[in-house]
């Protein structure tokens, strides 16, 4: 597998929320608007890349039967610093991530990632993976934030597309930006994937 | 069990680094907080005084900070002046705190001197986005948020959610699906008004408040004061009024 392999692989073929089902709870629980899931996707990024280098340079010095806690602690210090960054000079962001920043530390993804590939390969190839990987869950938080902010509230990135339009009246169902709206979408979502997956196969096999 | 050590020190030694690294990092970012936070509380307060004061006024507005203590928690209240020397001051800012139907809701509140509320600004809220979120949500083409503008010249003390009191002259409209949000504001400001309408009735003002912005109570104020003037023998009086 090649650099390039490496690095798209997390955007579809891989996609972390899409395909792999990793980091789904701030996938479901942040989505409702693209300024949302864009912050929420460039932090858990920010986060994967400075775990994974780390952990993937400190690789030997790491006994194997305490992997988990290290790999938790270093997430967790990254998480604090990214954390004390927005507050710092990102307000508004972290007003409106809230409690979803440091939940980052548990993102299932990333510890993932650490455990699967960090620990396993080269610093380069891990920062590769590590941009990759934060690439498609930001891919996937925006795919489904776009969705449910559209239906939700008749906006997309804060622009009122249908008043801008000219169309009065739709004011979107607010269903769409509560929970059960964001296991609507993602399910939707996930079933395109496998579908078009299959799809795929098949056509293969038939050549 | 020498195994045990080795593990367990290497474990303690990673931990303390990340912790050094996270102290060097706060020592970092926490003077960018405070000034970031200070100067987002001297915007809203300048913000909900809009109108009361000249323009050019605003700059050099005096804010006498008052600290009580409201239903055991630690709360405070701004009186404004033109200038430090002004005599008389013109306006109250206070800011809130009242849970919602999701954690807290802050607002700050500029009145004026007969407690008439001139604008209101949520700061702080994590309601659900869609629809107790619209407190500070700004319809496109408008520039401010259109829940704040119905407080605008609603008695602080009154203000009161239409369903609770339809023919109420200080009632607001709930936002739709988050009356409990509508309400919490509504309370909050309640009482925060009720505490400071004591304070400007009495002289030596008690610096501990008792209230209950359901339902409005008589506050015995001299029973308090005693209480007061027992443990603080030399209370400093206002003279502020006029």
């Amino acid at each position: 597998m090649n650099m390039t392999q490496n690095l798209t692989k997390g955007f579809f073929k891989e996609n972390p929320v899409l395909v792999l089902a990793l980091g789904l709870c701030p996938a479901l629980a942040v989505t409702t608007s693209i300024t949302n899931g864009l912050g929420m996707g460039m932090a858990s990024t920010a986060v994967l890349i400075g775990s994974s280098t780390l952990i993937s340079v400190i690789k030997r010095f790491i006994p194997s039967n305490i992997r988990i806690p290290i790999f938790i602690v270093i997430i967790a210090s990254f998480v604090t610093m990214i954390d004390l960054t927005l507050q710092a000079f990102l307000p508004e962001l972290s007003k409106s991530l809230g409690l979803f920043i440091p939940l980052i530390v548990v993102n299932c993804m990333i510890l993932g990632r650490a455990e699967a590939y960090a620990s396993k390969n080269s610093v380069l190839k891990s920062v590769v993976d590590a941009l990759g990987m934060g690439i498609g869950f930001t891919i996937a938080l925006v795919l489904i934030s776009a969705v449910r902010e559209f239906f939700g509230t008749g906006a997309l990135y804060g622009y009122p597309l249908f008043q801008l339009m000219g169309i009065e009246g739709f004011k979107g169902s607010i269903m769409m930006i509560l929970p059960p709206g964001g296991f609507l979408t993602m399910g939707l979502i996930l079933a395109f994937m496998q579908w078009n997956k299959q799809r795929k196969e098949k056509k293969k096999e038939v050549k | 069990m020498g195994n045990i050590l080795k593990l367990s020190g290497i474990l303690f030694l990673v931990a303390g680094i990340a912790a050094g690294t996270l102290a060097f990092y706060n020592a970092f970012t926490k003077p960018e907080i405070d000034k970031l936070n200070a100067r987002l509380e001297a915007e809203a307060k300048q913000y909900v005084l809009e109108g009361m004061f000249k323009p050019g006024e605003m700059d050099d507005l005096y804010y006498e900070e008052v600290d009580v203590e409201v239903n055991g928690r630690q709360e405070k209240f701004w009186k404004v002046k033109k200038s430090a020397s002004h005599p008389g001051y013109k306006a109250f800012v206070f800011l809130t705190r009242q849970r919602g139907f999701d954690g807290i809701i802050e607002t700050m509140v500029g009145t004026d001197k007969n407690l008439k509320i001139n604008r209101i600004k949520v700061i702080n809220h994590s309601e659900t986005p869609g629809l107790g979120a619209e407190v500070s949500t700004v319809r496109y083409g408008e520039d401010e948020p259109y829940f704040e503008t119905w407080f605008k010249g609603k008695s602080a003390l009154r203000v009161v959610v239409e369903k609770d009191d339809p023919s109420s002259e200080d009632r607001v409209q709930s936002i739709t699906g988050a009356t409990i949000t509508t309400k919490a504001i509504c309370d909050g400001i309640n009482e925060m008004a009720l505490v400071i309408d004591q304070f400007r009735k009495t002289t030596a003002a008690p610096k501990k408040i008792l209230v209950d912005p359901k339902h409005v109570v008589e506050v015995d104020f001299s029973k308090l004061r005693e209480d007061q003037e027992e443990t603080e023998s030399a209370e400093e009086t206002d003279e502020e009024e006029k």
